[in-house]
């Protein structure tokens, strides 16, 4: 069952816990790095003509004869938007892969709406295939929880770029992004993410394995289907070609978690055969430590 | 090297499907997989669907090939090429029952062919040889021939027997079969226990033998024996020898018909023979079974020799002769038909005969109607036609086709028995009175047993072709031969005599001969008559059966040699039905090996003499080519199995 009966118990849980891990700096009250409107101050910047004299700050002027404009952080709702990959591969064998990824949205979207933050959920694999709408309120969840439950991994490719593009050109606002993906993506998974980082989008990515994908378990004749092009590899797997799967997976998981690190993006990698309420509490731990 | 078996080769054909079907071996487990992105890198450098990776396993085809390879050398018998000559070869083994020894290293039979088969299998290519099994008889088990494949079957066939061994005559037939062959040699395989002097002037023989002097304790004669004077009474005899260096003892167990007799404890110093008797009373017969148990060894005899512990204390090598069988039969019970007008003397001599079934008539039978298995007893009144079979005749007073009453003469001088004969046995007329006796015209010749001093016939005996007839022409009314001893002792002796039992069988035979069993037919025999023969072991074998003239239910049954020692069981009858010992019909034949040169397991001949050609099979560990291709293609198939595991792990 995807959400058993205590799973809300277990999402209450995880809210309480939030609260107390990021005492204040959840997301409704946290400010947005937004400049414009706010009362209180940020930073300065330098005149341009033109410019509004009343955000001038006269005493700097006065004491120092520089002409400087004073900023404010803006004050306004965080969106959450939650990516989660709807495609085959998050489907492979039990689909267990696509079971965590659905609860873990459930999840933060959960703890969003306690904090009466506006999430929206997209279904991608080869683009955005469905939609759950902007929406806040913790009456939201019920209704959130049937959307995820709709979902089906069937859809046959994964682009993970055309799935920002197509997410872009709906003009969202600016704020939290989450990648809830295996990243197995033929084209690779950074431009997607370029493409999100470069739109003022607050990036978490959630890569979650199978442990098959990790190491496959097989060896002698087999035919490799892949279950999202149908392509077919006959051949026969050997030790070492096994070893070098496991090297190849190994470098994949690296490059994820390196372009994180790169970028300051928070970044989570688990395989699938955890607790979804496990896996949130690690996360706001490495959140809390960051 | 050369194949004995070229044909064989052909198999190496099966490579080509193989070849082929590992080709075509396409079906393959489907695996599912999130993504092929890993897939496609390893396979970058090489395409998984190319031609020639569909040699998926080179190295395991490349097994699988060597493994059919192999096999198909091996079936086509390889020879390697020694660069001898082809030369002509006649092996003998000897089977005799101290072949049956146990060596440290199995029976000393196991280990002659064994090494028949080495010598066999290191045969020059062209070769021929032959086969002989020797006891004290010889018997071809193959002739000359070059297919070696026979040659080993020949020598796997090999039976061991129970009889004595003499191998003279097989080397005379090995001889034969080589002929005029100057370059033929003879090998015997032997454990060099038996008496012969001449083996070694052989100059074509070589003789092998891997046998080392064994201590054993055997019996060497066990037979049973009625006494002929007086049937109820009977002896068993049982000759046991040691033939060792050490002291033996035993316990000597008999049994007759199953039942527990006798238990002797003996003890004989080396090579000592002891023979003891057992006696047994009544007229009940049987199958004596004697066994000799706990046989120790002790090494007293040497009290230099250190004492033995308990491994290495000589045992007793071979078991066969440590038991033995004998058949006592049943006292004969005669069946006697007296014909007399009245004589309570005469009566009474035969009814006091515990083994005689008396029948008493007044006349003779109307008809001539005499009963079959009857011994007649003629008293005074002889009828004109003697009946057929054996006939006594006391007093006759009346001419029969067999003689004429010409006078009687009175007061006759007795005198000795002019004749020992075992009617006349004891039999002395010294005091006898014999006021008259019946002076008688034979139509033919008497054979006189006793006689007055002017040669008159007091007792003859008469040979027809019918039967034997005793005549005793004494007038029985006024002598007093009725109340005296010798009188019952000669009927007794005349009955015994007439029941005829010189031709039985032996109470046992020695294993290795043949016998001639003489059988009684519940019907009158056939042209195509058998008999049905059980050896000790439970094998049935059919024996023809040659009818008697005399009596159409008589028959002889002539059969060997009997190999095996124990208890052989003859169903006279025929039939598919095996012959029991509770069976009244079966008879028993006792074979034991008997034989104090099988019991003793000291080789006694020459040290053995080099082959002229060394068996080149040495050269090779003692195993043919084959043998070694086998062991290969069983590696290989190992190798192949390994190789196929580490594909399939899941």
């Amino acid at each position: 069952m995807l959400f058993p009966p205590d799973f809300l118990t277990r999402l209450e849980y995880l809210s309480l816990m939030s609260k107390r891990v990021f005492r204040g700096q959840l997301l409704a009250q946290r400010r947005t790095r937004q400049t414009g409107a706010g009362i209180e101050f940020a930073d300065h910047r330098e005149y341009s003509p033109g410019e509004d004299l009343r955000y001038l700050d006269w005493n700097v002027y006065a004491r120092h004869g520089d002409l400087l404009i004073r900023r404010f952080q803006e004050e306004q709702d965080l969106h959450l938007w939650l990516l989660l990959d709807c495609s085959n591969s998050m489907n492979l064998a039990d689909g267990r892969k696509f079971d965590l990824a659905r609860q873990l949205a459930a999840a933060l979207a959960w703890i969003a709406l306690a904090d009466l933050d506006r999430i929206s959920v997209l279904a991608c694999a080869a683009g955005v295939v469905e939609q759950f709408p902007l929406t806040r309120g913790r009456e939201r969840i019920l209704p959130l929880m049937q959307f995820l439950q709709g979902l089906t991994a069937s859809t046959p490719q994964t682009s993970l770029l055309e799935s920002v593009r197509q997410f872009l050109h709906r003009r969202p606002r600016p704020g939290i992004a989450v990648i809830l993906s295996d990243l197995f993506d033929p084209a690779g998974f950074e431009a997607g993410l370029d493409q999100l980082r470069f739109s003022g989008f607050d990036l978490h990515v959630i890569q979650l394995h199978h442990p098959l994908d990790a190491d496959p378990a097989v060896l002698g004749d087999a035919e490799l289907v892949d279950v999202e092009t149908g392509t077919t590899l006959q051949t026969t797997i050997t030790e070492h070609m096994l070893s070098e799967y496991r090297r190849l997976f190994r470098q994949h998981q690296d490059a994820v978690r390196n372009y994180c690190a790169r970028y300051n993006l928070g970044c989570t990698q688990s395989g699938c055969q955890v607790q979804f309420d496990s896996l949130v509490m690690a996360m706001m731990k490495q959140s809390a430590t960051s | 090297m050369t194949f004995l078996v070229p044909t064989a080769l052909a198999l190496a054909a099966i490579a080509l499907p193989i070849t082929v079907l590992y080709i075509l071996k396409l079906r393959m487990r489907r695996v599912p997989v999130s993504s092929d992105l890993f897939w496609q890198q390893i396979f970058q450098a090489r395409p998984p669907r190319s031609f020639w990776n569909r040699f998926r396993h080179p190295l395991s085809w490349l097994t699988q090939i060597l493994i059919l390879l192999t096999i198909v050398a091996a079936a086509g018998d390889p020879r390697w090429m020694t660069g001898s000559p082809p030369h002509s070869l006649v092996l003998i083994l000897d089977v005799s029952a101290s072949m049956q020894a146990a060596e440290s290293g199995g029976q000393r039979l196991d280990l002659a062919t064994d090494q028949a088969r080495r010598i066999i299998n290191s045969l020059p290519p062209g070769s021929q040889a032959a086969v002989i099994a020797a006891d004290h008889r010889a018997e071809v088990v193959c002739g000359m021939t070059d297919h070696i494949p026979d040659l080993l079957r020949a020598v796997s066939d090999i039976q061991p027997s129970a009889a004595a061994g003499s191998p003279e005559l097989a080397i005379t037939a090995a001889a034969e079969l080589l002929g005029q062959n100057d370059s033929g040699e003879i090998i015997l395989l032997t454990d060099r226990c038996f008496e012969s002097t001449k083996l070694t002037e052989h100059p074509r023989l070589t003789i092998l033998s891997a046998a080392t002097p064994l201590p054993n304790m055997g019996i060497t004669n066990c037979q049973s024996l009625r006494n002929p004077d007086d049937p109820l009474t009977a002896e068993l005899l049982v000759a046991v020898t040691n033939s060792s260096p050490h002291t033996a003892e035993a316990e000597l167990e008999l049994r007759l018909s199953g039942t527990l007799s006798s238990v002797v404890r003996l003890k004989l110093s080396p090579n000592e023979s002891t023979t003891r008797s057992f006696p047994r009373s009544g007229p009940a017969g049987g199958i004596w079974r004697a066994e000799l148990k706990n046989i120790r060894f002790s090494r007293d005899a040497d009290p230099t020799a250190p004492e033995p512990d308990a491994d290495s204390a000589p045992t007793d090598a071979l078991t066969i002769d440590n038991s033995a069988v004998a058949v006592l039969e049943d006292a004969p019970r005669q069946q006697v038909l007296l014909v007399s007008p009245g004589s309570l003397f005469v009566q009474k001599v035969f009814e006091a005969d515990p083994l005689t079934e008396l029948t008493v008539l007044p006349q003779p039978p109307a008809n001539n109607s005499w009963p079959p298995n009857h011994i007649v007893v003629l008293h005074e009144n002889v009828p004109r036609q003697l009946p057929g079979g054996p006939v006594i005749v006391l007093d006759p007073r009346n001419d029969c086709d067999a003689w004429n009453i010409r006078s009687t003469r009175e007061n006759p001088l007795p005198a000795q028995t002019v004749e020992m004969h075992p009617i006349t046995r004891n039999f002395r007329l010294d005091d006898v009175l014999i006021p008259a006796v019946s002076e008688l015209e034979f139509q033919l010749k008497p054979r006189i047993l006793a006689a007055a001093e002017d040669g008159l016939p007091l007792c003859c005996l008469l040979q027809r072709p019918q039967g034997p007839v005793v005549v005793i022409p004494l007038h029985l009314t006024q002598s007093d031969l009725a109340f005296r001893t010798v009188f019952p002792i000669l009927m007794s002796n005349t009955l015994r005599w007439l029941a005829g039992h010189s031709d039985a069988l032996p109470s046992a035979t020695q294993a290795g001969q043949q016998v001639a069993v003489p059988l009684q037919l519940t019907a009158p025999a056939t042209p195509n008559q058998y008999s049905l023969l059980q050896s000790p072991a439970g094998k049935l074998t059919r024996i023809p059966v040659v009818p008697d003239t005399s009596s159409p239910l008589s028959a002889t049954a002539l059969t060997g040699p009997l190999r095996e020692s124990g208890l052989w069981l003859i169903e006279p009858n025929g039939g598919t039905a095996p012959p029991s010992t509770n069976s009244n019909s079966a008879v028993p034949v006792a074979v034991n090996v008997a034989a104090s040169s099988e019991t003793d397991l000291r080789p006694r001949q020459a040290s053995e003499k080099s082959p002229k050609s060394p068996p080149r099979a040495v050269a090779m560990s003692g195993r043919p080519p084959w043998f070694w291709l086998c062991l290969a293609a069983v590696l290989l198939l190992t190798s192949e199995w390994f190789l196929y595991q580490r594909r399939w792990i899941t």
